[in-house]
């Protein structure tokens, strides 16, 4: 339990921030607590002493608490943080696990049918590739999160963000995709003969509907696997802040 | 505009009404040209070079180094000097030494609008 457990936890029943942002701020301010007793201690000071300098020297106002509050509550930021904040119950985890499942499964019966072979759109490759940055990022960042030695626990959420920027690439290049492929679908009615209209249209859809349908599943999918991870991320900090809370000791 | 010190880009920089802040975030981003540093150290720092005339609490530096954070000024990470604790660090990024340069030139034609009107006695 830290020392300053009881300034701490003031400070923790007055932030009013959504999880996992509360526990980020509070480990922060731990630490400097902790640098601050130290400084005092080199000074000269015994140890309570130092303690009662350090706790006067940390100071929060209700006006900085709500300061800090209106910085973190707000934005793109503070909605992510509210929705990787869900840390759910078993249930919650359950169906995460089978949407994954279903997505990937949906994939496999998409790229595997012989239409799409013969018909694939060239966008569908920057999303392949998209698909790829996206797994290889998550197979590094459980490494990190689920591993016990050497990890710390204020590095773990950093560069998650790069899961939703896959997803919302992978949106991006199907929309283009769609916008692509439907421009040489007219241009090609004006300038071939009628009778290939049906052709023209059957393999248009092919390629379009296949492209979206892998550029939706790479999005939900990485969306998933970032709210997955930033959800295992955020109870490790929590346990992290009971630890040093002693919540429930 | 009214109560503002512009930039020659005409981009409001220093907002009168909210002096106090900019004050703030500038004696921040100011302390961070010269390295990264810990919480702590930003507060111990200030109070130094400015002989005890910038004390900050810790707890009303955080929405400050934050806000900052969040606006792409500064950027924070968490590193190990070596010893058992690990720290949080801040950094100035590149928006943030632009920023920085403006708002020191924006500062100094402050201070000689400031010093227009109350007289250069004792400057």
């Amino acid at each position: 339990m830290s020392r300053f457990a009881d300034v701490l936890n003031q400070v923790w029943d007055r932030l009013e921030i959504p999880e996992p942002s509360r526990t980020r701020i509070v480990l922060e301010m731990a630490s400097d607590l902790e640098d601050s007793y130290q400084y005092y201690l080199d000074q000269g000071h015994d140890e309570t002493e130092a303690m009662r300098l350090a706790k006067e020297a940390f100071g929060t106002s209700e006006e900085a608490l709500r300061h800090l509050t209106k910085v973190h509550a707000s934005g793109i930021g503070g909605m992510a943080d509210r929705v990787a904040g869900q840390v759910g119950h078993i249930g919650a985890g359950a169906l995460m696990l089978v949407l994954v499942v279903f997505e990937i499964w949906l994939a496999a019966v998409v790229l595997t049918e012989e239409a799409f072979r013969v018909y694939v759109s060239p966008f569908v490759w920057p999303i392949a590739g998209l698909a790829l940055l996206a797994f290889a990022f998550t197979i590094w960042k459980m490494v990190q999160i689920f591993s016990r030695s050497g990890r710390h626990i204020g590095r773990l959420r950093s560069g998650l963000g790069v899961l939703l920027f896959c997803s919302g690439a992978s949106l991006a290049v199907s929309m283009c995709g769609l916008f692509f492929h439907l421009q040489r679908f007219f241009r090609l009615n004006f300038e071939q003969a009628p009778e290939s209209l049906f052709m023209n249209f059957a393999g248009w859809m092919v390629s379009m509907s296949s492209m979206m349908t892998i550029g939706l599943l790479v999005a939900v999918l990485a969306a998933l696997v970032w709210f997955v991870l930033s959800s295992a991320v955020a109870r490790a900090e929590r346990r992290e802040m009971e630890t040093l809370l002693a919540v429930g000791s | 505009m009214k109560g503002m010190v512009q930039e020659p880009q005409g981009q409001p920089v220093l907002d009168i009404q909210s002096l106090s802040r900019t004050c703030n975030e500038t004696l921040i981003l100011a302390t961070l040209a010269s390295g990264p540093h810990h919480g702590y150290q930003l507060v111990l720092e200030l109070e130094q070079k400015s002989d005890g005339v910038f004390r900050f609490k810790h707890g009303t530096l955080y929405p400050i180094l934050h806000k900052l954070e969040k606006e792409g000024l500064i950027e924070g990470d968490w590193l190990d000097d070596g010893s058992k604790r690990k720290r949080k660090s801040y950094r100035l990024t590149t928006s943030g030494r632009q920023r920085l340069e403006a708002r020191r030139s924006a500062w100094s034609d402050f201070f000689d609008r400031f010093f227009n009107v109350v007289g250069e006695e004792g400057r």
